[in-house]
This record gives structure tokens, sequence and C-alpha cells, in this order.
């Protein structure tokens, strides 16, 4: 639980910020002037951050929506992302967020509608089709929908907006405000995957893949648009068996009709991130493995990287057709 | 007196815990609870230590420059690690605050110099956080809600140095409030204090040596390491990669003896191939 709220001075009154603390019991609130003097400080400690971190209430200035990083995007011919918050309530091992930023503490960005008049603007310069919005980037999308309302906010305006995609990238099971709502055609609840086996020892804190299952289930069932993300495929000493029974367990149990996309990638850093990311970490098993430097990226290697992304198409081809199915990999 | 479960668990040269205190009076509980014992030869700011403990104190004199050197001063002397916590104790004026009432600073700010510091990882079931204002004077106009001190800024500024932020912690206990004048405070009233909250202190403490305990199983360079180290010459990126390939070795062979890679090696390079032998062609295995 939340125990300090830092709030910028000039959202202290925001509605938004009124509601957000209402979320949380007597928290601490410390006045801060802007979310970077504690969020950008050097010499924090991420690890130790992470175990209780502390919620920053800001304003966003600019940069709301941003071009997806090569290698994220799916069919769309022009995808963007935004964040309204930065960092993630589950404590994922091969996170990037974790080499990405030095603070741990989560930023929550109050001016949503100033994320939501760029999104506008956006698919307003670039024509309202073959476009896709990810939400999710640097948090997870609905992990904490429940205090930010995010999620809620923002699809009536891609409801006005049928052939413009906004996919919320989760591993959340807190299902509302979907599971209450009707489903949007264009708003594609994408789910992170791995084998459960995979998942206990890496997705810390995160909800288990049955219970992830059990949601896309009661998703689909709603009529919402459901992705699969295998992303980042994970290798181990039985890695096919593994696969397998988690895509036969998902054939079994999610409708095809219901599948939107498919996408996989591999386990994959900047050479900086992973040096950061090790040295967080460094007994680590997920990084004791062998990955070697590949033009900057320290990956499994293009061998690994081509027979599991094989694998997936081939195991995938009687459940969704090829369209639907991307490989994401971020080049160098 | 110490207590039994303090008294046990550290036992090593290097601090732990480096306090670093503007007063003596301030001081005199803490280095009577853990029995810390003056260091001769230090005439610049005088230290006190209990190496089986793994404290070190200094007492630094008032003042934000004397707080800064003082710590850098103790850095030097003691050879803390980058895993030692930092922690500075003292007495605070508050407008509102409970006189006797121990808070942690959260937000440390230093108004003269535009500098601000989230210092320490918040031990918010323990102890009340605040926000600390460092002020060059002592100064009877205090804000609702603040907490005004004298030193926490400067070594906030310094202690980030030698250990990371979250290890870095300024407690202070509040001394005199809109309703009780800061002239009343003497040495006498300083000690009674602090003395007070020493229970506090010591269930703060073993959260924090928990933390740096972690911190040095992250940090620490294993004592095998230093072994091989002496055997080869490993120029400095050669070092870095042994430390790298070795952590990664041992996760992956925890009950095998390093003895076993450098065996047969004849040059440092010899060693690092051996390892990277190991751990090449190595199935993955998670369950």
């Amino acid at each position: 639980m939340i125990d300090t709220i830092f709030i910028e001075r000039g959202v202290v009154n925001h509605s938004r910020t009124q509601s957000i603390k209402s979320k949380f019991k007597n928290p601490t609130i410390i006045e801060v002037d802007r979310y970077q003097e504690i969020f950008n400080k050097r010499s924090q400690n991420f690890r130790i951050q992470k175990q209780n971190p502390a919620l920053i209430l800001a304003k966003k200035h600019d940069n709301f929506v941003l071009p997806a990083p090569s290698g994220f995007g799916l069919a769309s011919t022009r995808n963007f992302y935004f964040s309204h918050m930065y960092n993630c309530i589950y404590d994922c091992r091969y996170c990037f967020l974790q080499g990405m930023y030095s603070s741990a503490n989560y930023v929550i960005f109050v001016n949503f509608e100033d994320f939501f008049d760029e999104i506008e603007q956006s698919i307003q310069v670039n024509g309202a089709q073959d476009l896709t919005f990810f939400s999710g980037y640097d948090c997870d999308s609905l992990a904490f929908e429940n205090i930010t309302g995010f999620a809620e906010s923002i699809l009536p305006l891609f409801k006005s907006y049928p052939k413009v995609d906004l996919e919320f990238r989760t591993k959340s099971v807190q299902l509302e405000p979907l599971k209450s709502g009707l489903p949007i055609a264009n708003c594609i609840v994408a789910f992170s995957m791995m084998p459960e086996e995979l998942a206990k020892r890496l997705d810390k804190k995160a909800p288990s893949i049955k219970r992830r299952i059990n949601a896309i289930e009661k998703l689909a069932a709603r009529g919402w648009p459901i992705g699969l993300r295998f992303d980042p495929l994970i290798y181990s000493k039985d890695w096919k068996q593994l696969y397998k029974g988690l895509l036969l367990e998902i054939m079994h149990r999610v409708p095809r009709e219901a599948i939107h996309s498919i996408s996989h990638g591999p386990l994959r850093y900047p050479k900086k991130m992973y040096q950061d990311i090790t040295k967080l970490y460094p007994e680590e098993l997920l990084f004791s493995l062998p990955m070697s430097e590949n033009n900057g990226y320290v990956d499994y290697g293009v061998d690994v990287e081509n027979e599991m992304a094989e694998f997936l198409i081939k195991n995938l081809k009687n459940y969704v057709e090829e369209a639907k199915v991307f490989q994401c990999v971020v080049q160098a | 007196m110490v207590s039994d479960r303090s008294k046990g668990e550290v036992s090593n040269v290097e601090p732990t815990v480096c306090w670093v205190v503007a007063l003596k009076s301030e001081a005199k509980p803490i280095i009577s609870y853990f029995e810390l014992d003056h260091q001769s030869g230090n005439n610049i700011f005088p230290i006190y230590r209990n190496d089986k403990l793994g404290h070190s104190l200094i007492i630094s004199g008032v003042g934000q420059i004397n707080a800064a050197a003082a710590t850098t001063y103790l850095a030097s002397e003691s050879g803390a690690p980058p895993w030692a916590a930092w922690i500075n104790l003292g007495i605070a004026g508050s407008m509102d605050g409970e006189i006797g009432k121990l808070y942690q600073g959260v937000k440390v700010i230093n108004p003269t110099k535009e500098k601000v510091f989230f210092p320490g990882y918040r031990f918010s079931k323990i102890v009340s956080l605040a926000e600390i204002q460092t002020l060059d004077y002592p100064t009877p106009v205090k804000k609702n809600g603040v907490l005004h001190d004298m030193e926490a800024s400067g070594f906030i500024d310094f202690a980030t140095r030698f250990s990371c932020n979250e290890l870095v912690f300024s407690f202070k206990v509040v001394s005199d409030n809109s309703e009780q004048d800061m002239k009343l405070i003497d040495k006498m009233v300083v000690n009674s204090l602090i003395g007070n909250r020493l229970q506090q202190l010591d269930a703060l403490l073993d959260k924090i040596i928990t933390l740096s305990k972690r911190e040095k199983q992250r940090l620490q360079i294993p004592d095998e390491v230093e072994e091989v180290f002496k055997q080869f010459h490993f120029s400095v990126t050669m070092k870095n990669q042994l430390i790298q390939r070795l952590r990664k070795w041992k996760i992956q062979f925890p009950n095998r003896s390093i003895s076993d890679l450098v065996k047969e090696a004849k040059t440092a390079a010899d060693v690092i191939r051996n390892i990277d032998d190991a751990l090449t062609d190595l199935k993955f295995d998670w369950t």
C-alpha cells in the first residue's frame, strides 16, 4: 500500500489529485515543485525503492503522444504510444523499466485531458485510419485502474474514432471498467503471456497465468477484442513443451473469434540497459543464462530467436490466420 | 544497555551504520546504548566506534558545512563500504510538532542553496514522515508541518556520494514548537529527548541493517574472486569481466568451486575463457 504521496504544487487542487488521494488511507502528503526533482534524483537504488514505492502526482507538459519504438507496432501504418503513468506495480524480472528509470516510484500524470487532446490532434494530422495508439509502454495499462480511472476516461474518445485502434497492454486481472461496459471493437485488451512455470519465477507480484487466462475468457465472452503478447519469449531447457502447453490452454479456453492479434518478441536489451539490470539483480537466474551482444543489443542470438518465433507461428497456425500474428523485434 | 539482538547481529570491522550527529549531547544516548568507544587521534571531529556491532559515530558540530565535512571525514576514516547506512540524528524545531516525537525526513530542503533531497527508504510503520528545512541559523519562525534543523541538507548532500540514497537517513526529535521556546533547551533536555527514542531507533536500525545486508550481498565481491586476482594478472577490464562472469557461473553452479576453473589456466584470459565455456551451451533449466 502507498504510504507517501508526493504532489506537484501545481496539481494539489486538481480534482483527479483529490480523487486519487482519497483512495489511500492516511498517506503522508509532501508537496514538490516538479516530479523530476524526486524521480530523476542521482544515486537512487531502484531495487530498494521497489520494496515500497511512493506515488508521485504530477502534470505532464509536453510529448503526450510519441511514435512507438520500432518493433512495437502491429499492422497499422502508424503506431503511437502514450504514458499517463511511469513504472508498474508488478516486478517482472525481465522488465526494461528497471533499467530505464533510476526510480521505482510511480508517477501518475493527472492531466488526462491533455493526453486526449493530443491524441485527437494526432488522429486529425494522420487521418483517422491505420493508426494504433498503445497504452502501457511505461506502465501496465490496467493494473492501477481502480486508482487512476484512466481507461474509463479514455474509452469514450476511441469510441468516436472506430477506425483508430487503442491497445491496453496488461497483466492485470482487474477488469473494470471493461467487464461492466459494452465492448468497443477498436479497443484491444492485450495480455502479456508466458508459460506458468516461467511466470512463477519471473512475473513477480503479477497475477498468475491461470488468472490471466480466466480474465481473458471473461473479456472475450463480453466481446472485447483480445491481444495475446508473447513478449518476451523466454528460453529454457523445455521451452517447446512449456509454450506448447500454454498455447493449448489458451486455444482451449479462448475462442479464436475473440483474438484481434498475437504478437511475439525475443528477450532483447540495449547493452547499457542489460548492464544496469544485471547490476541490480546479479543473483538472478535469468541473467546468468548465455546471452550475447549483437549490434548493441544483448539477446539469445538469432538462431534461438528464429527457432522460438517459428515454433510459435507453426503452433498458432490452426488457431488464427497468419495475418494476425506479428513479430515485434526492437531494431538496432 | 545494548539489546542482545543488536549485540549479536553484526560483527565486522567495516561499519554497517555511520552516525553523523551535531552535538555531543545528542550523541550521548547513542554512544551509551551501542557502547561506542572514543577513537583517540581524531582531532578534527570526535569519532566513536563499536567494531563488533559495526557502528561508527562522528560529532560534526552545528551547521551544514560541518555536517558535510564530518560525513566526508567519517567515510574516509572508517572505510565505510557502499552498503553502509548513514544516519543523521538530532533535534529539530517545529511549529506544530509534538515535543519529543521522532520523525524521518523524507524531503529535505536547503532554501539558501535551492537544493532538495528525498533521502532514505521510508519506514512509515515505525516512524512519522516529515519534510525538513535546513537553515543556516536557528529560527523561531516556523512553518506548519515542517521541521527545522541545521545539518540534514549538508549531511545528505555528501552521504549520498558514499552510499545509495535509500540508505541515507535523517531522523529528528522535535525539541521546540510554537508553545515551547527553543531557549529552554539545554544539554539535559537534548539528552533526554534522544534517549527517550532509543527503542524506536532500535526498531528502525533492525530494518536498516537488513537493507544494508541485502546491499552487501548485491555489491560485495566474493572472497574467492580476490583469490583468483592474486593468482593471475588481470587488467581492470578483465577484473570486471571476471566478476560479472563468475557471478553468473555461481548462480548456475552453486556447489562447484572456482578452483575447477583455475587449475588448468595459465593466464587471466584462460580463466575467463574457462568460465565462458562453462556458461555456453548450457541447457536453461527453470524448473
